[in-house]
């Protein structure tokens, strides 16, 4: 049933049949039989992963962790990781990481501006982290080179759509094997 | 603040998606019910909003997928856009970047955007009868 080429319209054959219908509120079917699981399996995980919370303390919470032990994963003291949990705008970025890790998470940037998406990881560096300190951010990813207004280096990074063509989602580059 | 909205589909995306491998068309299923859900505050790296070169800028939005299927990527976006004064997600057009990119010169966005925008206008016009 499943082939590639159906799946793979040209905007002519996509709109031949322009005066179809719409089809309001109806599930989306499937032939394989396997369908109905793989769609519950992830409107979970997406739901999870929307599930933002209110704070960081009630995050830190939903770990199971008190501040104390947050404290000594962290290597700071208590009334640090109260003042990060208060005021998480007021502090480093490098702080917060180091805050986040020590709850087991992985904080991540991403910025939008007028459509062009930017999204990094942001870890501490190890050599940073066997010092004692998370003073230091390295980046996981290659951040992508901006050229400069009105010249410079070609733009070849961003399509027309202002997304980066090299962007870690987007590189077209085989995934290793699992 | 979140809110459900109902969910429209051009005719032409249900037989697409029975195409497509099922763990891609369970993911784009799931998602189009995560954009439902939320609205506007669905948020990347599964939903980017506001098109830029859409005619229906800021209305028309993207699910965004990646997942491999044996040798196979499927890059998915599929180009969705609010309408009925937000009471509704109509999902638009589907297809695959990373295949199509390998097959063309040019962009995906400028090609596949502007049927999007025909299939919105072609709604509203039906709306209007």
């Amino acid at each position: 049933m499943t082939t590639k080429n159906r799946a793979e319209l040209t905007p002519e054959e996509w709109l031949d049949d322009i005066e179809g219908e719409f089809i309001l509120n109806q599930e989306v079917t499937h032939p394989d039989p396997d369908f109905h699981e793989m769609y519950r399996r992830a409107r979970t995980r997406l739901e999870l992963e929307h599930d933002v919370l209110e704070s960081l303390s009630e995050l830190r919470r939903a770990t199971g962790l008190n501040q104390t032990e947050i404290a000594q994963r962290w290597g700071r003291s208590q009334s640090q990781v109260s003042k990060v949990e208060r005021s998480p705008e007021t502090v480093e970025l490098a702080t917060l990481a180091g805050y986040v890790r020590a709850l087991g998470g992985q904080l991540t940037m991403t910025i939008e501006v007028d459509g062009h998406v930017y999204h990094e990881d942001l870890v501490i560096s190890e050599k940073t982290l066997a010092k004692g300190g998370d003073e230091m951010l390295e980046k996981k990813h290659q951040v992508p080179q901006v050229p400069a207004p009105g010249g410079g280096k070609q733009d070849r990074s961003r399509d027309k759509d202002g997304e980066w063509r090299k962007k870690r989602d987007d590189t077209g580059k085989a995934r290793p094997k699992k | 603040m979140d809110v459900a909205l109902e969910q429209v589909r051009f005719r032409r995306i249900d037989g697409w998606l029975g195409a497509l491998p099922v763990e891609v068309a369970a993911e784009i299923a799931a998602l189009l019910d995560y954009l439902c859900e939320h609205g506007r505050g669905a948020s990347l790296p599964y939903v980017r909003h506001r098109i830029q070169t859409s005619r229906n800028f800021p209305d028309m939005s993207e699910i965004r997928t990646d997942q491999w299927v044996e040798e196979d990527r499927y890059l998915m976006r599929v180009l969705t856009c609010f309408v009925d004064e937000d009471s509704k997600v109509l999902v638009c057009f589907g297809g695959n970047k990373h295949r199509w990119e390998q097959g063309h010169e040019g962009d995906w966005y400028e090609t596949y955007v502007p049927v999007a925008d025909v299939i919105v206008e072609q709604y509203r016009r039906g709306e209007m009868k």
